[in-house]
């Protein structure tokens, strides 16, 4: 059932930098997780996400998220009802 | 220590957006430690729902599954999720709109505090 979604995030792993890769929904229920992505955290991305829709409201499309950090950085966008968080390795 | 352990859970609620109530009860449903929003329905405070989950994790152990942890229970417009410490259980009320992902997130931050209580009632 979920092959389509795998297959997808499968791509996004085999993009250069990228170490994990995490899809939850608006509930903050995991749907998908891979490599360093840790589905527990599917919760905590989400309210950053709802959190960050505060600060710019009307922006269309939702901007994207990065949270830097030495050892990796965390891409995660919003849209529709799922969200996708990227760990990538800093370049 | 009781109060403490309210103080605390009373924080976790404010904390949080969306948690309308948490409930540390035995398996029968008789609460332990009570915090409650006036917003929350007073159905979902008694002693006869509460209890149910003990019974619904009982079941759903048998499943082959393993031990089962937690339920959560969708309503139109309100959410139960159920934590299991048994002879404890942790049950944390939510509107409908409320992160289910980071209520479930919850556990690892009041495991140790319920272990605290969990201690004092095998003692008894």
């Amino acid at each position: 059932m979920e092959k389509s979604l795998d297959s997808h995030l499968d791509d996004i792993m085999s993009e250069h930098g990228v170490i994990g890769v995490l899809c939850s929904d608006q509930q903050g229920l995991a749907l998908s997780a891979k490599g360093t992505a840790n589905p527990m955290y599917a919760g905590h991305i989400c309210s950053l996400v709802e959190n960050a829709k505060k600060l710019y409201p009307d922006t269309e499309p939702q901007p994207v998220i990065c949270l830097e950090s030495d050892a990796c950085n965390l891409l995660v966008r919003s849209e529709g009802n799922v969200t996708v968080a990227i760990h990538k390795v800093p370049s | 220590m009781a109060e403490g352990i309210h103080h605390y859970f009373e924080e976790l609620v404010a904390k949080h957006e969306g948690i309308l109530a948490i409930l540390v009860t035995d398996r029968d449903g008789v609460p332990l430690v009570k915090v409650a929003d006036p917003k929350v329905p007073q159905n979902a405070l008694r002693a006869s729902f509460l209890s149910t989950f003990s019974t619904t994790a009982e079941q759903a152990s048998k499943l082959g599954l393993s031990k089962n942890k937690s339920i959560v229970c969708f309503f139109a417009s309100y959410q139960v999720v159920h934590f299991s410490f048994l002879p404890l259980v942790v049950s944390i009320i939510a509107t409908s709109q409320a992160n289910t992902g980071l209520l479930l997130g919850l556990e690892k931050e009041f495991e140790e505090t319920v272990k605290a209580v969990k201690v004092v009632v095998d003692g008894v």
